[in-house]
């Protein structure tokens, strides 16, 4: 009904005991009295299911994301990083256990307890990851894992087991051992890894989304509530209904929460993702290249003059690591954060050290001087190429932590914001809903 | 009023009920049943049937290729000036390509590291003749696919590095006479009732890529399968794990492979004739006479005895040196 319609009916409460008026004006004010009292509970309805519609939306959305954020951090965050876990521990393991072959029968202690906890590593992570794994996503590649970790440590046992005796044959073990890690094992943990973090990074990006709806529903009720006082002005002659003021100071405070905890917990969000995963997505493509190229080093030595293979794959995985396109200045330039990027450059000048070793190793290897060859690939010194290799692995390890740190601490930040949220939307909308009907229900009274 | 509560009440209710059904959903799947499978594992590099490699055939006299002798052999250390001797001399040390791979003939000793061997201890008779003392040489580690390109750049004197002399080759380098007659045989598991290449139609046998050996596996009358990979030591772990039934090339390979595992046996005679030669540059062919007047005074001086006696006594007694014999000049 339009307000001149309104003004026409009278703006004034008719009480019942009224001066008598001729019958038919009589029914007519009477039913105009009746209009206006169903008009007052249709407004107040209408604004007591905008209320209950913003409220629920706003909270159930809240729970939504707080839901979300808690799979990131308990359960995908994890299985991501059980599947990278995996996917380290394993290029890790083929690394060291060529290195320890490389030193002949007397491998050190700290090599050999080396590969043992990469194996115990990626046991775990594989566990965990089958745990976790929703049902068909990953199970196929789990299972493979699991099946190929016994066979390949049967191998690499075997290499070591004829490299103790000084016969060739363990190398060929030790080359079979490998490859079945790269060209088998790698690819399908690097899928698992890939996979989860497709799904923590779809996770991130769904917690990180603002709640629209909600947000609309209650600009909505705030709007509805004004109108419903300008209209109760004009009808009742009262200044104010404190009821309704109290539902719209209700209502706007819900909406004020409600933006500020959604905009605050994406804000975050979007940190975990870029301070974070992003980064330690970028950072962890470099460290097991690190290791591959180490893997090639150690095994072109052992392959003794046939490992031209090797040679080709350490020349393509070291060129994929540096130069202006290469995966390290990727990560860089993901990474912001000076103690991190610290952490890349010293990497990033440890690989240049690690080439030039590289290279005198390769010179010395062709020169027939294999024993100094490969002193120089483990020899204890800081400036051997297995240290230098080692070193590259350590500071991207550092890089790594530092971005899982941060991924923790906005991951969490994003929670903590929408703590309360909730509950704190229930009451402001159970408050809006009975302070419209108590502010509502005398001037509805008033035409019984 | 009253028709809000009931409505607010039943919207309650239908959310509630939605929730809680919701949270009830059964959170325990059935076990995913994963089946088993046996990994098959494959060295690197390993084809089977082997893909063979394209020779052209041309007819010459393997054993009767070399230059003969021009005069008695210098005193060590006085070459004759000019000569690629004399080069060598002053360079301080004789430079040779051998493998590191092949037990017993040129390898690394596993208590030292050092390279030793039949090939090696050739090369050390070289440059002993040639400096009196044989530690004077430079060995660079070579492989099949590359070892003549290397000489051919005169990044080496000499290849030792069991290296069948053939028709092919010598159109590319000159070889020295016969130091070593090798021949092709077959190695299996103990106890299997393989006697000979004959008994392995349609079996797998095992030899590296690029090989003769393996041309000669394809070209066998009970066609077997030919199985090519990188290394020899492949042939042996695949023997090993059962994915081949023999490994078959020249001997003097066989009894560095046969030393590796006990349970293996090499069968069956001899099917091809192998002689093998050092091999030198065209461009020197005075080193070549040099080479060969220090294998005849090994040849007779017991010398070649005490290397094969030392080495490769598994394949049977010390048998006679082989002959040389000469290009007709």
């Amino acid at each position: 009904m339009t307000s001149s319609r309104l003004a026409e009916a009278g703006a004034i409460p008719a009480p019942a005991r009224e001066a008598p008026e001729p019958a038919s004006r009589r029914d007519r004010m009477l039913r105009l009295l009746r209009r206006t009292e169903r008009r007052f509970t249709v407004l107040t309805t209408a604004l007591v299911t905008l209320a209950l519609a913003a409220g629920l939306t706003g909270a159930l959305g809240v729970a939504e994301r707080t839901a979300l954020l808690d799979d990131v951090t308990g359960h995908s965050s994890p299985l991501t990083v059980a599947a990278l876990e995996v996917y380290r521990s394993l290029s890790d393991a083929d690394a060291t256990s060529a290195s320890a072959f490389l030193a002949g029968g007397a491998e050190s202690k700290e090599l050999r307890d080396r590969y043992r906890t990469d194996i115990a590593q990626s046991t775990a992570a594989l566990s965990t990851a089958a745990a976790g794994a929703p049902a068909g996503s990953g199970s196929a590649e789990i299972a493979a894992l699991s099946n190929y970790l016994p066979t390949y440590t049967g191998l690499v046992e075997t290499a070591r087991t004829y490299n103790r005796q000084g016969l060739p044959i363990g190398a060929a073990y030790l080359r079979e051992a490998s490859v079945l890690v790269r060209d088998t094992m790698l690819p399908r943990a690097k899928q698992l890894y890939e996979e989860e973090m497709r799904r923590l990074a779809s996770a991130q990006h769904e917690a990180g989304s603002l709640p629209w709806t909600a947000l609309t529903l209650g600009v909505l009720l705030v709007a509805g509530l004004l109108v419903a006082q300008v209209h109760l002005r004009r009808r009742t002659r009262r200044r104010y209904n404190v009821g309704l003021l109290a539902a719209t100071l209700a209502a706007l405070a819900g909406l004020g929460w409600l933006g500020v905890a959604a905009i605050g917990s994406a804000r975050h969000g979007t940190t975990s993702r870029t301070d974070g995963t992003a980064q330690i997505e970028a950072l962890a493509g470099s460290r097991i290249a690190g290791l591959q190229a180490r893997t090639d080093e150690a095994m072109s030595l052992i392959a003794r003059g046939n490992g031209a293979a090797f040679d080709q794959h350490f020349d393509a995985t070291t060129n994929a690591l540096t130069g202006p396109g290469g995966l390290l200045t990727g990560a860089l330039a993901k990474v912001d954060q000076p103690e991190t990027r610290a952490a890349v450059d010293s990497a990033v000048g440890i690989l240049r050290d690690w080439l030039a070793a590289h290279q005198e190793l390769r010179a010395l290897d062709q020169d027939g001087k294999y024993q100094d060859a490969v002193r120089k690939a483990i020899g204890g010194d800081p400036h051997s190429s297995g240290a230098l290799a080692q070193g590259f692995d350590i500071q991207l390890g550092l890089a790594m932590d530092q971005a899982g740190g941060r991924f923790d601490t906005a991951a969490g930040a994003a929670r903590d914001t929408l703590a309360g949220a909730a509950l704190g939307l229930a009451i402001l909308t159970a408050v809006a809903m009975a302070c419209t009907v108590v502010g509502v229900w005398p001037r509805i009274a008033e035409y019984r | 009023m009253g028709i809000v509560c009931v409505r607010a009440k039943r919207t309650g209710c239908a959310i509630l009920t939605v929730l809680a059904v919701a949270a009830c959903v059964p959170s325990a799947p059935a076990p995913r049943r994963v089946a088993a499978f046996v990994p098959e594992v494959l060295p690197p590099g390993m084809r089977a049937p082997a893909a063979l490699p394209q020779v052209t055939p041309s007819t010459c006299d393997p054993r009767a290729s070399s230059l003969r002798p021009r005069e008695a052999l210098p005193a060590p250390g006085r070459m004759p000036s000019g000569s690629t001797m004399e080069r060598i001399l002053r360079r301080g040390y004789l430079t040779a390509g051998v493998d590191q791979n092949l037990n017993l003939l040129g390898f690394r000793e596993p208590k030292t590291g050092e390279l030793a061997g039949y090939d090696i201890d050739f090369v050390r008779e070289i440059a002993r003749a040639i400096f009196g003392d044989p530690a004077k040489v430079k060995f660079r580690t070579v492989t099949s696919e590359n070892r003549i390109k290397v000489l051919e750049k005169g990044e080496i004197d000499i290849i030792a590095d069991s290296m069948t002399i053939n028709c092919e080759r010598l159109q590319q380098v000159l070889f020295t006479t016969v130091y070593f007659e090798a021949g092709q045989r077959v190695m299996i598991r103990e106890g299997e009732p393989y006697r000979s290449i004959d008994d392995l139609g349609g079996k797998r046998v095992c030899a590296p890529a690029g090989t003769t050996s393996i041309r000669t596996i394809a070209e066998s009358k009970s066609r077997p399968i030919p199985v090519s990979v990188v290394d020899w030591t492949d042939c042996v772990l695949l023997l090993q794990q059962g994915q081949v039934d023999a490994i078959s090339t020249t001997d003097g390979i066989l009894v560095g492979l046969l030393a590796q595992d006990p349970t293996t046996v090499m069968v069956g005679p001899r099917f091809t004739d192998e002689p093998h030669g050092l091999a030198i540059a065209k461009t020197a062919p005075d080193f070549v006479r040099f080479v060969n007047a220090v294998l005849e005074q090994m040849r007779g001086d017991g010398r070649w005895r005490s290397i094969y006696a030392k080495w490769l006594t598994t394949l049977g007694p010390v048998p006679e040196p082989p002959p040389a014999r000469y290009l007709n000049e």
